[in-house]
């Protein structure tokens, strides 16, 4: 999932961004694993495999049963999504110097999260871009969205209901033209 | 609960079944968990022997041969007969070499505490590794009210003190507990602790691990987990120090040992843990008040479970399904089954040589090796018998009210086969060439038919204190449990581990020599016969009809009427009645056509075969009522087995009496005692017959026999037949059973009482008039050391003449007056007769020598003085043969 890491400053504005978009699809899914969010997020971005794997063990003197957090699933397929949402934004996909604008284009995709489209407005204009195009996704892109959603959510390891309706919120978490 | 049991439909009439409150009995599983830990630590023992073999081994070979050196020689220079000189000899050696041995089981035992220790210390070290490892956190303010909850939870769980709360990162998908014991910590994943107010997932999750705290289980799983971590280290250092090393020789026998001991801890422990959790389950259920948020919290989890067998074994947690149906069926969980029979008596078979090896040495010093079988008998026992037998109580008191009936076979099965393979596996074989330390390995079925024994007899008696419970505490009949089992099993043991010994070493002669002088001499066996006879007749008088199950038994729901079943009292006193007068009636019969019997020597061999015949009786009945109720007859057998022995001692002692013997009471116990004892032997094996399965096995249906009068043939025909049938055998085959005429004694002719009233009267010339004399000879030796020390020798010629003689004559006179009752009584005491005569004419002689100068006497005095010495001598070896005889003298 994680084939590069970008560099700090990159994952600084990546993560921020994940973590804005997870925060507004929690708010949808499970809004009590909110008050443990920074911690979980902090957890996840350190080990984002084991912390998906779970560490399912079978462990002594316990329970005997498996009840995972919700958000590292929803940070995984956060990224994917702030991925496919900065190269929709972006033309240049692969160019190495689009890589490295990142930050600048921060702005314009936070302004297509649903909840945050007031700090996405400021950031906007500090960046210079006060003249960008309406805020939103197409349809089409929606589309996009869930279907990389869903794909993330079910190669992390949920099973189909959960997987599509993570998928589900994530568009839900967004603003759509038309 | 019990509403939601049957569908919550209020609206019918249906009687709601009573939900059976298995928690209100003592769990077997914490008795297996201190078997295992005793196991754990015994293997300490081996690591500590191996420890002295490598720092002090050859220190002790030097003393050793040195010791045994001096022994021979010592022999070589004494007068005594081979035997005697033998057993002297022995016990110089013992004595020489103690300091050596104490040195050797010091180092065993603390290799044992070492492991232990480290266990401890791991066990305080572990739970910061653990939150350190796992990042383990508070809750926070943020979750305070989740906090809260668990408060709230923890204070109607009824734990001791409340265990801290804690949550994982976000890796953490379970709940645990962990801590030091009495600081318990409950660990809850992220995911729960956040859904602190849904009460369907929350409340049930949190219930269930307030349940393992409350229980002890984080004490006892960290514990045995712990030991294992210390022990493991040490196992390993053998393997290390012999790959480095030329000396090899113990490496191979001893890694298939050690794997074998790894295997066992961890499905040990994993099974142990799996009975845990349905105790934890039911005790959250009950705290709860309901099954369904628990039931509901397994269901939604059901499909993640993915168990393979293989996995399973391992596992640390039953399935969803499992767990779901003891919620429902709590009696499921009580289910005694062949792997627990077989880990159990595994675990015991481990450990009972490695305490028993360690124990002889050190009570070996004040020459009672035999203790250390006694205690590790006792302490095998204790925990066989609160593991295994407890939880066959438990299950007899759950299925009563269930309605179900489990089946006992397979257990003692399992613990037939466990005792094997633990003595087989044990670390105490290990480099002794010896397999379970036996040179013939096929001994080892005595151990596995007394074990199966052990668990029918408890099971037995299960059945019959199950009648009495309604009228019982909670807490007597779990002692009344936990002390009547550990006798049934330690005797077992005992009786297993030295039968084994006596045949392995000398056959079956010494073997059958085992069963009738030391056996009957067992305070351990006589006690728990004397107990199980006293319990099982207090159950059976306690029992009582038309009464309803006990309050403590029942979690919810109306108290069932208590089934009731099984023989009524006359048909198994009538059972007993016959047996015994039936097999001493054949006795009375053989002795009638026989005649007389011509020596001693043949008297003595009717003597023994009185002993088996008694005690066959007891066996007839046993098989009798345990084939007339399988459930029950076992536990009946306890009383009517010895009962029937009783009928047979009774016979023997009309028949004895009638034509003038002597009675007494200490004839009377004399004669019972050994044929009680070996009752229980026989019992143990011919309870095996209450396993074999019938059609109504149930003890519902095992005696609906009230008003059967057709159950009066079998309890007349059937003991009256086996005893018949074992009389004749044992009659016939005596010579093989109970050993040849010309083995058993020192042939002699002549009128005596019977083979009982001489060894009455051989025990009472050793035990009274033999000490009365000596105690009476004791002035008269200072008087002759004060006459040996006068200032002059007419002094010394007047102290003889005044004291010393007539202290001689007046002994010779009293000695005199003594009339033994047998002719080898006779014999023994001339020589002290004759002794006391020779001092007399050697004083004479001196003292005359003395007072006239006369130095021609001196010859003859030291003639006098050397024939008293002989005759003193051979005064003293008869008292000794008397010893050895117990009784009757024996003949090397």
């Amino acid at each position: 999932m994680h084939a590069t890491h970008p560099p700090d400053r990159e994952r600084d504005v990546e993560r921020d961004l994940v973590d804005e978009l997870a925060q507004a699809v929690l708010q949808r899914v499970a809004p009590e694993e909110l008050v443990v969010f920074e911690e979980t997020a902090a957890d996840y971005f350190r080990e984002p495999e084991l912390v998906l794997s779970g560490r399912r063990r079978d462990e002594a003197v316990g329970f005997g049963l498996e009840m995972a957090l919700l958000t590292p699933y929803v940070l995984a397929v956060g990224t994917a999504v702030v991925r496919f949402l900065a190269s929709a934004i972006s033309e240049a996909v692969r160019d190495e110097v689009r890589d490295e604008l990142k930050p600048v284009i921060a702005g314009p995709i936070r302004r297509l999260f649903r909840r945050d489209d007031a700090c996405a407005a400021g950031r906007q204009e500090a960046t210079g871009l006060g003249h960008a195009p309406t805020p939103g996704v197409t349809v089409e892109q929606a589309r996009e969205v869930h279907r990389v959603a869903l794909q993330q959510a079910r190669k992390s390891g949920l099973d189909d209901d959960k997987a599509s309706l993570l998928a589900d919120a994530f568009v839900g978490a967004l603003v759509v033209k038309g | 609960m019990c509403e939601q049991r049957i569908g919550g439909d209020m609206e019918t009439t249906a009687p709601e079944p009573a939900r059976v409150n298995v928690l209100a009995f003592a769990s077997p599983t914490t008795t297996r968990y201190l078997a295992f830990l005793a196991a754990l630590l015994s293997a300490g023992i081996f690591v500590g022997n191996w420890a002295h073999n490598q720092t002090q081994g050859r220190h002790w070979v030097r003393v050793v041969v040195r010791c045994a050196a001096q022994a021979h020689a010592q022999q070589a220079r004494t007068a005594l007969p081979s035997v005697q000189a033998e057993l002297a000899r022995e016990a110089q050696e013992s004595k020489c070499r103690g300091a050596a041995e104490l040195r050797r089981a010091a180092y065993a035992v603390g290799g044992a505490a070492l492991a232990g220790a480290g266990g401890l210390v791991v066990v305080y070290l572990a739970p910061v590794v653990v939150r350190r490892r796992r990042r383990l956190r508070r809750l926070g303010a943020s979750l305070q009210e989740a906090s809260d909850r668990f408060a709230t939870l923890a204070a109607q769980a009824g734990v001791r003190s409340t265990p801290r709360i804690e949550r994982g990162a976000a890796d953490q998908c379970d709940a645990f507990s962990y801590g030091v014991p009495g600081r318990s910590r409950v660990v809850l994943p992220p995911a729960v602790v956040v859904r602190w107010r849904d009460q369907w997932l929350f409340d049930p999750l949190v219930r269930h691990e307030l349940a393992h705290v409350r229980h002890r289980d984080v004490a006892l799983a960290w514990l045995a987990r712990s030991v294992w971590y210390a022990l493991a280290p040490l196992l390993v250092l053998p393997v290390v120090v012999a790959l480095l090393s030329s000396d090899r020789s113990i490496l191979g026998d001893f890694l298939w040992r050690a794997a074998l001991l790894g295997l066992t801890v961890l499905l040990v422990s994993a099974a142990l843990l799996r009975s845990r959790e349905h105790d934890a389950d039911l005790r959250a259920a009950q705290i709860a008040g309901e099954i369904e948020s628990l039931t509901a919290l397994l269901r939604r989890r059901a499909s993640q479970t993915r168990q393979n067998p293989l996995r399973r074994l391992a596992a640390r947690h039953p399935t969803p399904h499992q767990r779901i149906l003891v919620l429902h069926n709590p009696e499921r969980a009580v289910a005694v089954t062949f792997l627990d029979g077989l880990t159990s008596a595994f675990l015991a078979g481990l450990l009972f040589p490695l305490i028993a090896s360690v124990l002889s040495v050190v009570f070996a010093a004040r020459g009672r090796s035999d203790l250390g079988n006694y205690i590790a008998a006792l302490l095998a026992g204790l925990l066989l018998g609160g593991s295994v037998g407890l939880g066959l109580w438990r299950a007899a008191l759950a299925e009563r009210i269930a309605g179900a009936h489990g089946r006992v076979a397979p257990v003692a099965v399992g613990v037939g086969i466990g005792l094997v393979l633990g003595q087989l596996v044990s670390l105490a074989s290990t480099g002794s060439g010896a397999i379970a330390g036996l040179d013939h390995p096929t001994w080892l079925a005595v151990s596995a038919a007394l074990g199966c024994g052990a668990t029918a007899l408890s099971a037995g008696m299960a059945q019959v204190w199950a009648d009495a419970i309604p009228r019982m505490r909670r807490h007597v009949a779990m002692a009344a449990a936990a002390v009547i089992n550990a006798l049934i099993f330690a005797s077992a043991l005992w009786m297993a581990t030295t039968l084994q010994f006596a045949l392995d070493n000398g056959g079956l002669t010494l073997g059958r020599a085992w069963l009738v002088t030391l056996l009957p001499s067992t305070s351990l066996v006589t006690g728990t016969a004397a107990i199980l006879a006293l319990s099982a007749g207090w159950a059976l008088w306690a029992r009582t009809g038309r009464v309803a199950a006990p309050a403590w038994l029942i979690e919810c729901g109306s108290p069932p009427a208590w089934p009731l079943g099984g023989l009524r009292a006359w048909q198994w006193a009538l059972a007993a009645l016959v047996s015994g007068v039936v097999a001493e009636g054949s006795l009375a019969v053989f002795r009638f056509i026989a005649g007389p019997p011509a020596s001693l020597a043949i008297q003595a061999q009717r003597y023994y075969l009185y002993i088996w015949v008694a005690a066959a009786a007891g066996a007839a009945c046993t098989f009798t009522v345990c084939r007339l109720d399988r459930a029950r007859g076992a536990g009946v057998a306890c009383l009517a087995g010895p009962l029937a022995t009783l009928a047979a001692v009774a016979g023997f002692l009309i028949l004895n009496t009638a034509p003038g013997g002597k009675l007494s009471a200490r004839f009377v116990v004399g004669v019972a005692q050994a044929p009680l004892a070996l009752g229980l032997l026989f019992c143990l094996t011919a309870a095996l017959a209450g396993l074999i399965p019938s059609a109504a096995q149930s003890p519902r249906h095992s005696g609906s026999v009230r008003t059967r009068s057709s159950r009066l043939v079998p309890a007349l025909l059937l003991p009256a037949l086996g005893a018949l049938a074992i009389s004749a055998l044992l009659i016939t085959g005596r010579g093989a059973v109970v050993g040849s005429a010309t083995t058993l004694l020192s042939s002699s002719s002549g009128n005596s009482s019977t083979f009982a009233a001489a060894r009455s009267d051989g025990l009472r010339y050793l035990n009274i008039t033999a000490p009365a004399i000596e105690a009476a000879y004791s002035p008269v030796k200072r008087s002759i050391v004060a006459a040996s020390t006068a200032a002059t020798l007419s002094r010394s010629a007047e102290l003889i003449h005044a004291v010393v003689l007539p202290q001689l004559r007046k002994l010779l006179q009293h000695a005199e007056a003594i009339r033994p009752g047998t002719p080898q009584l006779v014999a023994i005491h001339n020589a002290c007769l004759a002794a006391f005569r020779d001092a007399i004419t050697q004083y004479s002689l001196l003292a005359r020598a003395l007072q006239h100068r006369d130095p021609s006497a001196i010859a003859r005095i030291k003639l006098a003085q050397q024939a008293a010495k002989a005759e003193w001598t051979t005064w003293q070896l008869g008292l000794l043969r008397l010893k050895l005889g117990n009784g009757i003298p024996m003949t090397p």
